[in-house]
């Protein structure tokens, strides 16, 4: 009775969460999203937010803006005011 | 050929990874050193108010009223620097993990790999330094590691300084022979006693003079190295973070219960151990003290017989020593102890009275422990020694702290695997 053993291939079959959800992990930060500015966009009051500190970015990314009330989510378009610190790249969201 | 060392050095690195951490920290003049009572460094709005690492908090305070300080978060620091030597060896493997804000790479031969002059080489990873870790650093360009250290002061902050075998000479004459790494204040006025004011003085020097003052083998170097000739060679091994752990508190009112004060000190060690643990370091040596209410302070330092982090072993070690210092009827105010000689966990050395097996199974119960604290909160287990020392009111608080930390994903010192990435609040 009971399981049989997986095979030591089947275990390697496995995703690393920090791996799956970070492109640069020595430029990635986390913060919590907010209000529900982005809801359109299925980032929802409460997720976390991955980003990265990068100049990397285009028209229509959504990047990270901070200004004197504290950091924003915005969508970069040529010309944009505001210092730019980094572009989003992910979010997570937890139910339990 | 001519080496191509650069030399990077954050700028005024903890005061600047806290406002990397805390954005309405920005522009404001930030000294970092709470918990000590002394700055541990000052962001360049205090600097430029006058605010030096050498003054106390008191003078700071006056002389700077609208500083903010803040303790210092030797973890975050920790990450920032890790991240720093990671960015760095992307460029290339020849990386020196100098100090927690500090590091040397290597740069020579890769002006072929990436078509590009060894300048725009080391400005290219400062940029990506600055631009990933959101802070500035100081670089210097120069053909040894003295030359380029000294290199990285001109121009701060965020200053570039390319020191070559040419305009060497140049920027030398302007750096005090006290300023150059690995001259002490002891040595500088011995060499200004002989009429050396500056680098170059020193480095003009004949080797034969050299010789005739006897300068020590460690200075002589120094003399290749501000010549141009590359005398230390980059040291590529991983380095631990951290050099010592100290935890220590201070009980109101002072004691004469000699249980008590043992109690206390067993606590801060296993709050050090706790600490050690979670950094994967173990502590070769240990000093711990006693203060009296009258200030006095009795301190003992003492070898370990194996690198440990178990506070079961360095309490054995601790507890004769105690008995010595202990002195009846005189009332004391706080204990301490600090964790030295950190080595990391995974380098074990094998000794001789089979302390090492003990060491590992000692090491399950640690690790139950340390679990069973990350998720009911510091101190739901703990030795019996510290009993006495642990404040219900506090447990419960700590209980509440560590859900706080779990609602908001940040880690701890829990894991080391964990991926650490700093959390910086909200967003809209």
């Amino acid at each position: 009775m009971g399981f049989a053993a997986p095979a030591d291939d089947e275990l390697a079959d496995t995703v690393t969460i920090g791996r799956y959800l970070l492109r640069d992990k020595d430029a990635s930060y986390l913060l919590q999203m907010s209000g529900d500015r982005f809801a359109a966009d299925g980032i929802l009051h409460g997720d976390m937010i991955i980003f990265e500190r990068s100049r990397d970015f285009r028209v229509g990314d959504i990047v990270v803006a901070l200004g004197d009330d504290g950091y924003s989510l915005e969508y970069f378009t040529k010309g944009m005011r505001g210092q730019i610190i980094g572009v989003v790249t992910g979010s997570f969201r937890k139910y339990k | 050929m001519e080496r191509q060392i650069v030399h990077f050095d954050g700028d005024s690195f903890f005061a600047s990874v806290e406002v990397a951490l805390n954005h309405t920290l920005r522009g404001k003049p930030v000294v970092t050193g709470a918990e000590r009572g002394a700055a541990t460094s000052a962001s360049y709005e205090a600097k430029r108010m006058g605010v030096s690492r050498s003054m106390t908090m008191k003078q700071i305070k006056e002389i700077c009223p609208n500083v903010v300080v803040v303790n210092s978060d030797y973890r975050a620091y920790a990450i920032f620097a890790h991240r720093m030597y990671a960015l760095v060896r992307r460029f290339t493997p020849m990386v020196e993990e100098y100090s927690v804000d500090e590091c040397f790479a290597d740069i020579t031969g890769l002006d072929v790999v990436y078509k590009k002059s060894y300048p725009e080489i080391a400005q290219i990873i400062k940029e990506k330094l600055e631009e990933s870790l959101g802070i500035t650093f100081g670089v210097g360009l120069a053909p040894t590691k003295v030359l380029a250290k000294a290199a990285s002061k001109f121009n701060k902050p965020a200053g570039f300084t390319h020191i070559t075998l040419e305009t060497r000479r140049d920027y030398l004459a302007r750096v005090a022979v006290g300023a150059v790494w690995g001259i002490g204040t002891a040595t500088a006025t011995q060499l200004q006693a002989l009429g050396i004011a500056t680098a170059l003085d020193f480095a003009d020097k004949s080797f034969a003079w050299m010789q005739s003052q006897h300068m020590h083998k460690t200075h002589r170097a120094l003399w290749y190295e501000l010549n141009g000739t590359l005398v230390h060679e980059l040291s590529l091994e991983h380095r631990t973070d951290i050099q010592s752990i100290i935890k220590s508190r201070t009980f109101s009112p002072p004691s004469t219960n000699k249980t008590f004060v043992y109690s206390q000190l067993a606590k801060n060690v296993e709050r050090a151990c706790e600490r050690a643990r979670a950094h994967g370091v173990r502590a070769r040596a240990i000093t711990f003290y006693l203060k009296t209410q009258s200030f006095m302070y009795g301190r003992i330092e003492l070898d370990l017989p194996i690198a440990t982090n178990d506070p079961r072993d360095i309490l054995h070690a601790v507890k004769p020593q105690f008995e010595k210092l202990y002195r009846p009827g005189v009332p004391y105010r706080a204990t301490g102890i600090s964790l030295r000689s950190l080595v990391p966990q995974d380098t074990f050395t094998v000794d001789f009275f089979g302390e090492g097996e003990k060491m590992l199974q000692g090491a399950v119960v640690l690790k139950s422990i340390d679990a069973i604290n990350h998720r009911y909160g510091n101190q739901s287990v703990f030795l019996g020694s510290s009993m006495q020392a642990v404040n219900y009111r506090e447990r419960s608080r700590a209980s509440k702290a560590a859900k706080r930390v779990e609602k908001v994903l940040m880690q701890s010192e829990y894991k080391k695997k964990s991926l650490d990435i700093p959390f910086l609040g909200s967003v809209q």
